[in-house]
């Protein structure tokens, strides 16, 4: 456990540059500026077969190789700091205990691609982080690691750190370019895609503060190091954000593939007296839960999607027979409808409409037919909204009601207590 | 250029090929297949935020957006799947969720695209039971009325008004459902009232105020026709109810505008129905003119027709540039033929009108559509404010800086919209037109091959020393080589010359410099005129020394400065003012007013009274274009249709058949049958003309010259600079507003709202430097006299030069500027400091 990111994270004062470099800290970034050329770099990168932890899972090597290695406009290397996604807390973790990891990181990315300007998007709340973010900068450009001629080798780079105003969509990658514009928050139309054309229209790679902070031990350790933890597939390590009635929540790295039923009831002591597990969604809150019968699947990328989740950004979130699913999922559908951008018609008003109707069968007004309209609903949200957002709605509410319909209907059944649907439907 | 690659996909069984980068939407309509669509514009990039355009597409698994998916070999696609039904109508039904039922009372009702979509996918009601949420319907301003509770959230609105206007007055506010339209600060619309948000609103959400509630579609008799405004020739319908002129919408018309329509083309619809037309012929009794027969009008006219030609006094005319091809065909056949005279012409405002040789310079180069802007490579606006003044092809201009970064130069004495948004500006000092022209030329010369005429020019040019360009002109060395780099930095490029450029007094020679900055540089050449039908008036010879099509007169005669010069010394028998008004329009109002006083005979034809009409000797009443058949050929020389839209005022007469009337009065055998017997003439005795036809927009066609030849090299004089400015005045230039054109608008109640009177707009520097504040009224004293206006911060003016628009009887621009510059050092003074609550 915690053997690359998390590796001594609670080294007292790890975000002091020098407490950072004593544990051989900047030594990849040293390294990589005098020995390895940008396209080896991106070579080991793919090699290592780092997929991004922000929650696609996309290769990371692959998306570098992406940016052309010429462009007439300026290329960013820009970091995606927005964590936002319901039980998702890791990057925090990260970037308040270890910043200099991250800037590493956003050093070797930007040697990579050749860009000379980064940004890191930080979730506005996080504000105290941008102050850890900003101290470790400051200190980094003191000593020439970052700014101008990084280490003498004539390579420059300046890092602007952005906080963000509050708004979940601001994570997707697209609608986080637009806001450090200075626009509206909204995806954008894709293609072309960032790594083509993306901040102020110049080449651009966005990738999630874990993804990058994975980096400088690919460089020092080699891929082959980072490929012993893992799956084929789904190589290396990756945080775990665990919340819920367990008895000891909190981030974990762990091997890709280690088992649901592992991290629960080993790492976490299992749940807490007096709760019994009900449901747990394995990728923060924008996957497909699963009811309990799914403990042992190993958290990797292919497995979770064989059993019809997704493994998202490593937030798992525990429920406990004391939670009410249709509570639950109505909260979800709370907090998408909120931050629905308004962009497209399905996810704006779908997750609206969501919302009404799962509070009426909240508040013991549900109708016959709900469910089904339910069901509706995430089928004409569901691969016809603009971005990932929308089917983030709509996945939560489909599968509980697949998993937990008994206690949807429970519901409705009290709600027209002796009423015909008829009379039950006109209020 | 490269010829597009070719892709052949099928849609609903069916293959079509389009060039690669095709969307589906247009690819689907080459089959006749329509998709709905919503959020996706032909002006816009595409947005893919309303969805309504859901289509299948084989082994992608979920549904795709047409409006932003482009053709791909090989690629499957279903419109009628039951995928895709599914989607659409799911969509439909999200639509619906917020959507208040009020089509009944609604003014989109019957040409609304979500009633439309809502019938063709099925959708009569929704599984939405709860409440709908309701916003308050809001003014934003006097022609924009937002009704949020119809509002579908697309955004063409925003994105028309901020990447097609350059405006950026309309935005989306909040978030999620509660996405919610309004201006940028919440207030009134701060923008050019163009109204094109209303028109591309799918739904009911905007509606303009004039026209809201007057009529619904179906009671309103809609005929096209095309703008008679300014030379862009912009197509649209104007909607009749009973006997008035309600509204003019493009939205579905033919024209090269498509949709577009400028604020004055969209509300300018109300002259022609005004009771203030004239409705009778009159005759000049005992000091005022009396309403008389036509018989009796057109007697007296003929009379001195042959009195002057008697005399020996020569027999004159002026004409409107808004009168159609066979008004003016017709006139010039009247002066030449039948009264035996050569002196006519069309030009008021110019005061170094382009002589024949070179306005056929000008003919030969080819014409080049408005379309080619989305296209070209690169493009030079030289002396034109041409967002202000040709609205259609000041936004297509915009679109590409704004989409693609194309490469413009704008060289302009203000600081004008295009400037603040090109690539390279050329701020020359005003009056230096010419110096700057040379100095960029020399720039343009200095970068190409030693061939042709770029030797000859570089010959020209290689004397011409930088200080003495710089110094004429305000700009440095480097400014013209910037401009002349991002000129070159582009494939394909088009030259473009306005007003500015025609009114100065040197005119011929900056156009000189301007054909030989398109033969260095390889461009097309395209000058905007003025009016509606400048070009038809140039090509039907309303000219002293052109026949029609540009072929030269056998002796030429004179123009209008000479006629009117001639008619106040005495010369003029007959002084025809066909739709003319000098007094209102040429530079030397007093001459004007001389002329026509000693002028033995002046006939004028006109739609209102004006101040030459009530000095004439007899007025007739001419129909407007609203009421008029004929033709009009705008900048793209494209000979576009107009068509009757409402029914003649009292008894207003045609100008062709009037001039008939004259001629066969004057004992000629003419004999039209009807309008079409005249074309048929103009197409046998104007080869040019052969083009002319039934047609409007893109299917009209452009005329070319038979077998020209690119004009050579051009010799290029040297300008005087313009003196400094005098102290304690500003600078100060006149020419048209977004609002109005030429005199006409002024009898429009909605464009009197937009700019209600005589304004002076100052950049916000020089009216701090003058203590003057928005709404003051402030007299203006000039060469020419004194004026009256308010004062305007912004617009089209500065830095360091104000703008006068000329549009106000009483207050025109030569009761203010004299006859020798189009531009004068104003003396300004506050009559009354605006009331601020
Ligand atoms: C609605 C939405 C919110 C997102 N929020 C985040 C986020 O907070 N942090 C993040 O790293 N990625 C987020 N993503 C994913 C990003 O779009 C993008 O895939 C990621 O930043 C890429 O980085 P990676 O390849 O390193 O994972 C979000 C995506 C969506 C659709
Ligand atoms: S799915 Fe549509 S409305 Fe929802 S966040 Fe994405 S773009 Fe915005
Ligand atoms: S007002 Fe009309 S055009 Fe603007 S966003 Fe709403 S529906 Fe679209
Ligand atoms: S004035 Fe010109 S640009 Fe405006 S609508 Fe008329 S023709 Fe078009
Ligand atoms: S028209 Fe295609 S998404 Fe709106």
């Amino acid at each position: 456990m915690n053997d690359i990111v998390f590796k001594g994270i609670d080294t007292p004062n790890l975000r002091q540059l020098a407490v950072y470099e004593a544990n051989g800290g900047y030594a990849a970034v040293r390294k990589a500026l005098k020995d390895i050329k940008p396209d080896e770099l991106i070579e080991m990168v793919k090699q290592s077969g780092l997929r991004g932890r922000g929650g696609a899972g996309f290769p990371t090597g692959m998306k570098w190789s992406f940016v052309p290695k010429v462009s007439a406009e300026p290329k960013y290397v820009v970091v995606n700091a927005d964590e936002s996604e319901p039980g998702t807390f890791k990057d925090r973790e990260l970037m308040e205990k270890n910043p200099h990891q991250l800037l590493e990181g956003i050093i070797l990315a930007a040697w990579a691609i050749g860009s000379h300007k980064s940004f890191i998007y930080i979730r506005g709340e996080f504000a105290h982080i941008a102050k850890i973010l900003e101290a470790a900068a400051l200190e980094a450009e003191a000593r020439g690691y970052l700014g101008k001629n990084i280490f003498g080798s004539g390579f420059d780079l300046d890092l602007v750190i952005h906080r963000g105003a509050g708004a979940y969509i601001c994570g997707e990658e697209t609608a986080l370019l637009d806001s450090l514009e200075g626009f509206r928050g909204q995806p954008r139309l894709k293609p072309p895609f960032p790594a083509v054309k993306g901040l102020y229209g110049g080449p651009t790679i966005v990738n999630n503060v874990e993804t990058l902070s994975f980096v400088p031990f690919i460089v020092n350790e080699g891929p082959a190091a980072f490929r012993k933890f893992g799956t084929e597939k789904s190589p290396g390590t990756k945080i775990f954000s665990v919340s819920g009635p367990v008895k000891k929540p909190g981030n974990y790295e762990l091997p890709l593939g280690t088992p649901l039923r592992k991290l629960l009831e080993e790492i976490c002591g299992g749940m807490l007296g007096g709760h019994e597990l009900l449901a747990v969604i394995p990728g923060g809150s924008s996957v497909p839960v699963w009811n309990k019968d799914y403990l042992d699947v190993p958290l990797d990328f292919e497995s979770v999607a064989a059993k019809g989740s997704l493994l998202g950004s490593g937030g798992v979130i525990v429920m406990s027979s004391k939670t009410s699913m249709v509570a639950a999922t109505l909260n979800l559908t709370r907090f998408y409808r909120h931050e629905s951008c308004g962009k497209c018609t399905p996810c704006r008003e779908g997750t609206y409409w969501m919302e009404k109707v799962l509070g009426r069968i909240h508040r013991g007004l549900g109708m016959p037919g709900d469910l089904e309209l339910l069901l509706d609903l995430c089928s004409t949200l569901e691969g016809r909204s603009f971005c990932a957002l929308g089917d983030a709605a709509a996945m939560p509410v489909r599968s509980s009601i697949l998993m937990f319909r008994d206690e949807y209907e429970a519901r409705i059944r009290e709600a027209a207590g002796g009423k015909t649907p008829e009379t039950a439907g006109s209020r | 250029m490269t010829e597009p690659k070719m892709v052949t996909c099928t849609i609903d069984g069916r293959t079509v090929t389009a060039p690669e980068g095709t969307l589906l939407t247009d690819a689907a309509k080459m089959l006749g297949i329509q998709i709905p669509i919503f959020c996706s514009h032909h002006r816009l990039k595409p947005l893919g935020a309303c969805r309504i355009c859901l289509i299948e597409k084989e082994k992608t698994g979920k549904p795709v957006i047409a409006c932003a998916e482009m053709v791909a070999e090989g690629a499957v696609f279903h419109t009628q799947s039951e995928m895709a039904l599914k989607a659409r109508k799911g969509i439909m039904e999200y639509l619906l969720v917020n959507h208040p039922l009020d089509c009944p009372i609604c003014d989109e009702g019957g040409e609304c695209d979500l009633q439309d979509t809502s019938y063709e996918h099925g959708i009569g009601s929704s599984r939405f039971v709860e409440m709908k949420r309701s916003f308050d319907i809001v003014d934003l301003g006097p022609i924009v009325v937002l009704d949020r509770n119809r509002c579908i959230v697309c955004a063409r609105c925003v994105r028309y008004c901020n990447d097609i206007m350059g405006d950026s007055a309309l935005t989306i506010e909040e978030r999620g459902f509660h996405s919610q339209i309004n201006t940028r600060d919440g207030g009134e619309l701060e923008c050019q009232q163009c109204g094109n948000c209303i028109e591309v609103c799918p739904v009911g959400a905007l509606t303009s105020r004039p026209y809201r509630f007057k009529a619904r579609p179906w009671d309103l008799k809609q005929t096209e026709t095309v703008c008679n405004f300014c030379s862009n020739g912009c197509t649209f319908h104007l909607g009749r109810r009973e006997g008035t002129l309600v509204r003019a919408r493009a939205k579905k018309s033919h024209g090269v505008n498509r949709d577009f329509l400028c604020a004055r083309g969209r509300y300018g619809y109300e002259f022609p129905t005004s009771p203030e037309r004239l409705h009778f012929p009159r005759i000049r009794q005992g000091g005022s003119l009396q309403r008389a027969e036509w018989s009796d009008a057109l007697g007296q006219a003929v009379r001195a027709i042959q009195a002057a030609r008697s005399a020996g006094k020569a027999v004159t005319a002026l004409a409107s540039a808004r009168l159609s091809n066979e008004d003016l065909y017709l006139l010039q056949r009247l002066v030449r033929e039948v009264a035996a005279s050569p002196h006519l012409d069309h030009r008021l405002e110019q005061r170094a009108p382009l002589p024949g040789p070179l306005l056929k310079s000008l003919a030969a180069f080819p014409a080049l559509p408005v379309s080619a802007i989305a296209t070209l490579g690169s493009a030079l606006v030289f002396g034109e404010d041409v967002n202000e003044e040709q609205p259609l092809y000041g936004t297509s201009l915009l679109r590409e800086v704004h989409y693609r970064r194309m490469p413009v130069v704008v060289a302009h004495s203000r600081r004008v919209r295009l400037m603040q948004e090109a690539a390279s500006g050329l701020p020359y000092r005003p009056g230096s037109e010419l110096a700057a022209a040379r100095g960029l030329l020399k720039s343009l010369a200095a970068h190409q091959g030693a061939a042709g005429p770029a030797e000859e020019v570089r010959k020209m040019t290689a004397g011409w020393s930088w200080e003495a360009l710089a110094s004429g002109s305000g700009l440095t060395e480097a400014q013209f080589e910037k401009a002349a780099a991002t000129l070159y930095s582009g494939g394909s490029r088009a030259i473009y010359f306005g007003s500015q450029a025609l009114r100065a007094a040197e005119a011929p020679d900056l156009v000189r410099a301007l054909i030989d900055m398109a033969l260095v540089s390889g461009a097309s050449l395209v000058p905007l005129w003025d009016r509606s039908n400048s070009q038809g008036a140039l090509d039907m010879g309303v000219l002293p020394d052109l026949l029609p099509g540009y072929e030269a007169a056998p002796a030429p005669g004179w123009n209008t400065a000479e006629i009117l010069r001639r008619s106040a010394s005495g010369e003029v028998g007959v002084l025809i003012l066909a739709g003319a008004d000098p007094l209102a329009h040429f530079p030397d109002r007093k001459l004007a007013e001389n002329a026509l006083r000693k002028a033995d005979f002046v006939l004028s034809l006109d739609l209102f009274e004006t101040d030459a009409s009530e000095m004439a000797h007899v007025s007739l009443p001419l129909r407007s274009y609203a009421e008029s058949d004929g033709s009009v050929t705008n900048s793209e020389r494209r000979v576009q249709a107009l068509r009757s839209a409402a029914n003649p005022v009292g008894e207003s007469e045609a100008g062709w058949r009037i001039f008939e009337r004259l001629a066969t009065g004057l004992g000629s055998a003419w004999n039209y049958a009807d309008l079409l017997a005249l074309q048929e003439e103009i197409r046998a005795r104007v080869p040019l003309y052969k083009v002319l036809g039934r047609r409007m927009g893109p299917a009209a066609t452009s005329w070319a010259l038979p077998g020209a030849s690119l004009p050579g090299a051009q010799p290029v004089g040297e300008g005087k600079a313009p003196a400094a400015a005098a102290a304690g005045t500003l600078r100060v230039e006149s020419g048209n507003s977004i609002f109005h054109h030429g005199m006409l608008s002024q009898h429009n109640k909605v464009q009197l709202k937009l700019l209600p009177g005589p304004t002076l707009f100052l950049a916000a520097e020089d009216a701090a430097r003058l203590r003057l504040a928005e709404g003051d009224l402030a007299l203006l004293e000039g060469p020419g006299g004194k004026v009256e206006a308010r004062v305007k911060i912004g617009g089209p003016s500065g830095p360091g030069v104000g703008f006068y628009p000329d549009h106000f009887a009483g207050a025109e621009a030569n009761r203010l500027f004299g006859p020798e510059s189009p531009f004068a050092d104003i003396k300004i003074s506050t009559l009354s400091a605006a009331v601020h609550s």
